[in-house]
């Protein structure tokens, strides 16, 4: 026992949430990321936190520095070894454009030089069969004379079904130069598709210099504020590793940084009840959306850094958009007003900041409408300038021809049902009707948008978390340590035999359990989970079933099957029990056992902040402006329903109540909205 | 500028030639529009192209005979 | 085009912008819907990673009012195809739960592969529009594996033609259908499973207009529906306003049909007058023989294609941007198919040189807008067979990518789709799981590029070797294979690369063309070539064309370009003027 801390550092802002599991006392901070230091916010919030270092048991940090390196291109030098006649797939690529009609769009650049792209004379054949085995020799002449600060990727043709000669190089390799970094394809991604398993191991091979940098720069560090050095790293995946682990495969936790929010998100639904959920998380430039089912984030092994660059590891499923506080509002040549995706950014921000933004956006239009108080911003951190915003919206309203307040309600609109739309999108990309959902309103201006948005797309329930603002750090100290094993296979319904599922299982599992061991550092037994990822034998997307615990037999196998024809028939409104259902990919989930390990949430900790006496202010809703109560979130602490319009104002964020919605708070304070079902929605409001 | 009328197409089952329009060449339907140019009975897919063909397809037409 | 589709309809007062672009958003997010519902469901490599397939939104009056373009090919021909469809069956016979197919080239249709469906979408009793879909299937019969017959000569060879038929009533199969079409197909579990897809997706569409419908008020989002289509013909008038007046010609040349080996000319009048377009391809050949023959929606498609590449992306893809631009294409030539004659590489090998054609003759008044030709053929190579493994008949569509032309702000890119589509490339871990084909290699080919101050995209080379104990039946559609009919560059700018599709017969030393070994007519345009084991098919794909003078290529930008590997120092040294090396 002892202090629990989950960290968070971000582009703009290092975020902790801590929790004492003796008292049960929690602890925040938030302090301005240090990008050129990375290793030195993280320390600025530990030592703003008020525990003591010696006391902490457990530390997991989600960071961006992976995805940095690849956003700024600053990684590592590779050199890319594949079968012979395979070196220009990493320039080739998927041959498919962005847009149409788009002379002007480049393909994206690959993080492998191609003459550093080589080929190495093997070959293994569909089913895994040697053809040709490795020649050794030339895998030295091709790292022979490499300089020092480089690394390897090693992706050949089916590997994932064969590893020998992945395998085979990594010898070769070690002997040329033992101290040389090699990613080998069959390990980062063990799947087919050439051209995506060989560009995650690129990526795999391009940050980990700079990831392997970093996690002695924080060991270093924690070891001297005398926390000790075992820490964990936050993975895309949503589970947390040991960072020494994590550094082996630091493709693995590229999306660090994004996974906080939805496991911080899902815990909130799961805790509000509310097994299906949207967490939406809206910051200041841009709103990251993840589905939520069972209580748990999608995954999806599909995230792109940019168009055409693939990143095929399993990675939360996460939507990212150009919608936030700062999104700047703008007249097409059509004349149709547009928010986003450009934004103001921190510097100079909205035009209300007062620091010479001249462009009306989100947060602009809010003040305007009476929404965001301008002397409670931030709990009063930042005081706003309405006349600014006011004048910024007007200039915008001039090119549409219509007053600053007409205006301001329109970027709203179209900004939420930009939002809106995306939701629709992932919802039924992943086959589920959002209607049902619960909506998790996290970041800034997640919570001053959500109802709104839920209005545009049908949701009638939102859940407001305590300190919305910090729900990353949060994620990452309720995450537990997860390992996906993924393999990929070609199998078949009507041949495939329940002893070879059996085996293959017991093989992922396997290494499932050992991958876990080294991850969570311990020699606890994780829960394990078995999934078959099925399609109709000619179908191109898969759905993935889960397979029930115990022995594999005809009879199981036929439930899983039924469970899939169920599945299809829901979602696409048909089904074909008669044709043959391929098994494209076996999964094997290891997660830490056991239920919620934090202790009980607590209001005063959390950001609810302090009591304040109601007022009233002028907020405008659908056609006009009304009396609005505004009270401080701390009064809603088990409080009753109590209907909108309101505003509720915290240190961190604004929660709009709009007419038709009520609100309550539950015994710490997490806030739920709901819409009440007798009225009509705002989208009436033409 | 239209001066012509609609004429009702009835083609029996088996036929397979179809009517195109006299000035975009696109096949019709159901129904053309038949109007008088310069003397001529000329069949349309639409009024929109009578009236293209009257200030382009005639125009150009002219220019090409008449160097 | 009969004219209630374009009367103005009777009006509701104006709607303010902000909620016009909300009701444009949901046109297209339903549309979006539809096609991610098809291709998560779709059987046909074409469909579901090719993409191969578009989906639009149809009003009462057949105004298509919303779309989400998966495929530039199909923008015209769906307009054609639900105006064709809903007038020659008569509006009054659409009941909900009905489902129109039709392939028909000669009825408003691209190339007969390329199926659409069409559901009418009704709310509160009445017909309010419809949603419909268009999407490539891999094989639809005919003379030749994959139906993509290239030295057909009549419609009948390339696969079952189905004029507009109700395929669903009343939410019933029509069972005695589509036992007809199974019955016809090489693969017809594919087909079962492709248009269900399709037709699955309809419902989806439909269930969320309705929900639109209901929020807004059915005759509130029709009266959206027409601002919205107002809206979009200002926009892109006023972008036509924008470019000097004249008439700009434009020739070029495809190297064969696939039946005659004769060069193949098309030509195109380009008028820009005041605010509208006419695009005139009267001087193009007669008809040909061979499927090159664009039908009139090929022709179309390709004028809009290239005219949303010149204009602003932004203007919404409805049938009021259609309505400034005019075509013309006289029937009986290559852009304008009569029947019986073949039409199905007229949408993979005619459309792009088309959009290429029309930006060319718009180059000397748009240069900062237009690009010089890209490699412009789909490298269309069919084949099938009994699969050596399973015993099952197996056909497959395949595709190369091209280089893109250069531009004068920019290199072309190399190893894309062409223009028409926007396909992906099968991973070869997945072609060799499910083809008897192994692939010795896949690469860029240096220097096919067009050289240029600007250079072309490269194209690509790929080479299989047919499996032991397999018997591959082959055919192929490329251009660009010899003569003077590489992509063409512009200021200056040289030419891209050849494309070529070679065979090396087992025990043979060099690829030769087929022409040279299996004596066909075109040396890249066949049908029906047996391969046997152990036989190597090589697939180069043409490279793009360069933009100004290679001379003045910036020397840093040519030096990555030769350390890259991507021009040769013989290149650079004679092309390019470099010394240094």
């Amino acid at each position: 026992m002892g202090v629990r801390v989950g960290i968070d550092t971000g582009g703009t802002f290092t975020d902790l949430v801590a929790v004492d599991e003796d008292s049960g006392r929690w602890y925040t901070a938030k302090v301005p990321s240090s990008p050129d230091a990375p290793v030195r916010a993280l320390v600025e919030a530990l030592q703003r936190a008020d525990f003591d270092p010696e006391d902490v048991s457990f530390l997991v940090v989600g960071t961006t520095i992976g995805i940095n390196a690849v956003l700024t291109r600053t990684g590592a030098r590779v050199v890319y070894l594949t079968t012979r006649g395979f070196e220009d797939v990493p320039h080739i690529q998927r041959i498919n454009r962005r847009n149409h009609y788009d002379f002007r769009w480049r393909k994206p650049e690959p993080f492998a030089l191609r003459r550093d792209c080589l080929g190495i004379d093997e070959r293994i054949d569909y089913t895994g069969r040697v053809l040709e085995a490795l020649h050794p020799e030339q895998v030295q002449a091709a790292v022979d004379g490499v300089d020092g600060d480089a690394t390897v990727a090693v992706c050949f043709l089916f590997s994932y079904l064969n590893p020998e000669s992945e395998l085979a190089a990594r010898d070769a390799i070690a002997a040329a130069d033992p101290a040389m970094p090699v990613s080998l394809s069959h390990e980062i991604a063990p799947i087919w598709r050439e051209y995506e398993r060989g560009t995650a191991t690129i990526l795999d091979a391009y940050i980990k210099p700079v990831v392997a940098g970093y996690v002695a720069g924080v060991s270093s560090a924690l070891s001297d504020q005398g926390v000790g050095s075992t820490w964990s790293i936050l993975k895309s995946n949503g589970g947390h590793a040991l960072s020494g682990a994590a550094r082996e495969r630091p493709a693995h936790m590229l999306l660090s940084g994004i996974a906080g929010g939805a496991i911080g998100g899902a815990f909130y639904a799961r805790q509000q009840g509310a097994e299906q959920a949207i967490v939406l998380d809206m910051g200041g430039t841009s709103c990251d959306v993840c589905l939520i089912a069972g209580g748990e984030p999608a995954f999806s092994s599909e995230f792109e850094i940019e168009f055409g660059l693939p990143l095929a590891v399993p990675t939360v499923s996460t939507k990212t958009i150009g919608a936030g506080g700062g999104s700047i509002g703008w007249i097409d040549p059509g004349g149709f007003l547009r928010v986003g995706p450009q934004s103001a950014g921190a510097e100079p921000g909205p035009a209300c900041y007062g620091r010479g933004g001249t462009d009306a956006t989100l947060t602009d239009a809010n003040v305007l409408l009476g929404r965001l108080n301008p002397d409670y911003f931030l709990g009063g951190a930042l005081s706003l300038h309405p006349e600014q915003a006011r004048d910024a919206v007007r200039r915008l309203g001039d090119e549409l021809g219509s007053d600053p307040t007409a205006t301001a309600s329109a970027m709203l609109r179209v900004a939420n049902e930009n939002m809106a739309n995306a939701v629709r999108l992932i919802t039924v990309d992943e086959g589920v009707d959002p209607r049902a959902f619960a909506l998790i309103a996290m970041g800034g201006a997640g919570p001053t948008h959500a109802a709104e948005i839920a209005d545009a797309i049908g949701i009638e329930r939102v859940i407001v978390p305590l300190h919305p603002g910090l729900t990353s750090a949060f994620g990452a100290l309720a995450a537990r340590v997860r390992v996906d094993q993924i393999t990929s296979v070609a199998l078949s319904s009507p041949t495939v035999q329940p002893a070879e599922l059996e085996k293959l299982y017991a093989d992922l599992q396997a290494t499932a359990e050992a991958d876990f061991a080294a991850q969570a550092g311990s020699s606890e037994r994780p829960e394990l989970a078995r999934v078959i990822a099925m399609r109709y034998q000619g179908q191109n997307y898969e759905q993935e079933i889960p397979v029930p615990d115990g022995p594999i037999t005809a009879e199981l196998l036929e439930r899983v099957l039924g469970r899939y024809h169920d599945l299809h028939e829901e979602f696409y409104g048909y089904r074909m029990d008669s044709l043959p259902v391929e098994m494209i990919r076996l999964i094997v989930t290891a997660t830490a056992s056991g239920g919620e390990r934090l202790p009980p949430l607590s209001a005063a900790a959390l950001g609810a902040g302090e009591p304040r006496a109601e007022r009233t202010a002028q907020a405008y809703f659908g056609d006009g402006f009304v009396d609005t109560p505004v009270v401080a979130r701390a009064d809603l602490v088990g409080s009753s329903s109590r209907p909108g319009p309101l505003i509720v104002e915290s240190m961190d964020t604004t929660v709009v109540v709009p007419p038709h919605w009520t609100v309550r708070g539950d015994a710490v304070g997490v806030l739920e909205l709901r819409l009440q079902a007798d009225e009509p929605t705002t989208g009436a409001d033409r | 500028m239209a001066t012509g009328r609609w004429v009702e197409l009835r083609p029996e089952i088996w036929d397979t030639v179809v009517t195109p329009c006299d000035c975009c060449g696109q096949v019709v339907a159901r129904r053309l529009w038949v109007a008088d140019v310069d003397g001529v009975q000329r069949r349309f897919c639409s009024t929109r192209c009578e009236a293209l063909y009257r200030t382009y397809v005639v125009p150009q037409t002219r220019a090409a005979a008449d160097p | 085009m009969t004219d209630h589709a374009t009367a103005p309809r009777a009006r509701g007062q104006e709607i303010d912008p902000v909620l016009l672009g909300i009701i444009n958003n949901s046109f297209v997010n339903i549309c979006r819907e539809m096609g991610i519902t098809m291709m998560r469901t779709a059987f046909s490599p074409i469909f579901n990673e090719g993409l191969d397939f578009s989906c639009v939104l149809f009003d009462r009056e057949l105004n298509m009012i919303g779309q989400a373009e998966f495929c530039p090919a199909q923008l015209a021909a769906s307009l054609f195809i639900v105006r064709w469809t809903v007038e020659e069956l008569g509006i009054e016979s659409f009941a909900p739960g009905d489902v129109v197919l039709h392939n028909d080239p000669y009825r408003g249709g691209a190339h007969i592969p390329e199926h659409s469906v069409i559901r009418p979408v009704f709310h509160d009793g009445e017909l309010w529009g419809f949603v419909a879909n268009v999407g490539h299937l891999a094989e639809i019969g005919g003379m030749a594996v994959g139906s993509f017959a290239a030295d057909a000569t009549e419609v009948f060879q390339e696969g079952l033609r189905i004029p507009p038929v109700k395929i669903v009533s009343h939410d019933e199969n029509n069972l005695d259908l589509w036992r007809l079409i199974m019955a016809n197909h090489r693969t017809p579990r594919n087909t079962w499973g492709d248009l269900n897809a399709q037709i699955g997706s309809l419902r989806v569409a439909e269930r969320r207009l309705i929900e639109l419908l209901d929020r807004y008020g059915s005759e509130f989002v029709a009266d959206a529906a027409a601002q919205l289509m107002d809206y979009a013909e200002r926009w892109m008038r006023s972008e036509i306003a924008a470019v000097p007046d004249g008439h700009y010609e434009f020739t070029d040349w495809m190297e064969d049909d696939g039946v005659q080996a004769e060069p193949v000319m098309f030509h195109v009048t380009v008028t820009v007058d005041g605010d509208r377009l006419i695009v005139d391809w009267t001087g193009s050949s007669p008809q040909v023989r061979g499927p090159i023959n664009a039908t009139f929606g090929v022709t179309a498609g390709a004028v809009y294609n290239a005219v949303f590449h010149v204009t602003d992306d932004k203007i919404p893809k409805n049938s009021g941007a259609y309505r400034p631009i005019h075509i013309i294409a006289p029937p009986g030539t290559v852009v304008n198919v009569v029947y019986p004659g073949p039409s199905v590489g007229g949408n993979t090998e005619t459309h792009p040189k088309l959009v290429d054609m029309v930006t060319g003759a718009l180059a000397p008044v748009m240069r900062e807008h237009v690009a010089a030709a890209e490699g412009a053929s789909a490298c269309n190579f069919l084949f099938g067979g009994i699969h050596p493994d399973t015993g099952e008949y197996y056909a497959n569509y395949h595709l190369e990518g091209c280089g893109w032309g250069a531009k004068d702000y920019d290199d072309g890119n190399s190893a894309m789709i062409v223009v028409n589509g926007n396909c992906r490339n099968t991973p070869v871990e997945i072609f060799e799981t499910r083809y008897p084909l192994q692939t010795v290699e896949y690469r860029l080919i240096p220097d096919s590029g067009g050289p240029g101050r600007q250079r072309g995209g490269l194209g690509t080379r790929r080479i299989m070797r047919v499996r032991d104990g397999a018997e591959v039946t082959a055919s192929a559609l490329f251009d660009r294979t010899k003569g003077d009919f590489r992509a063409w560059g512009l200021e200056g700018g040289l030419p891209g690369g050849y494309g070529a599709i070679k065979v090396r017969r087992a025990g043979d030393t060099e690829f030769r063309t087929f022409s040279e070994v299996y004596g066909t007519v075109s040396p890249a345009k066949f049908t029906n070539v047996i391969l046997h084991p152990g036989d190597e098919v090589m697939l180069d794909s043409p490279g793009g064309g360069g933009f100004g003078d290679p001379r003045e290529r910036d020397r840093a930008r040519l030096a990555h370009d030769i350390s890259e590997g991507i021009v040769s120092d013989r290149a650079a040294r004679e092309l390019y003027g470099w010394e240094d090396c």
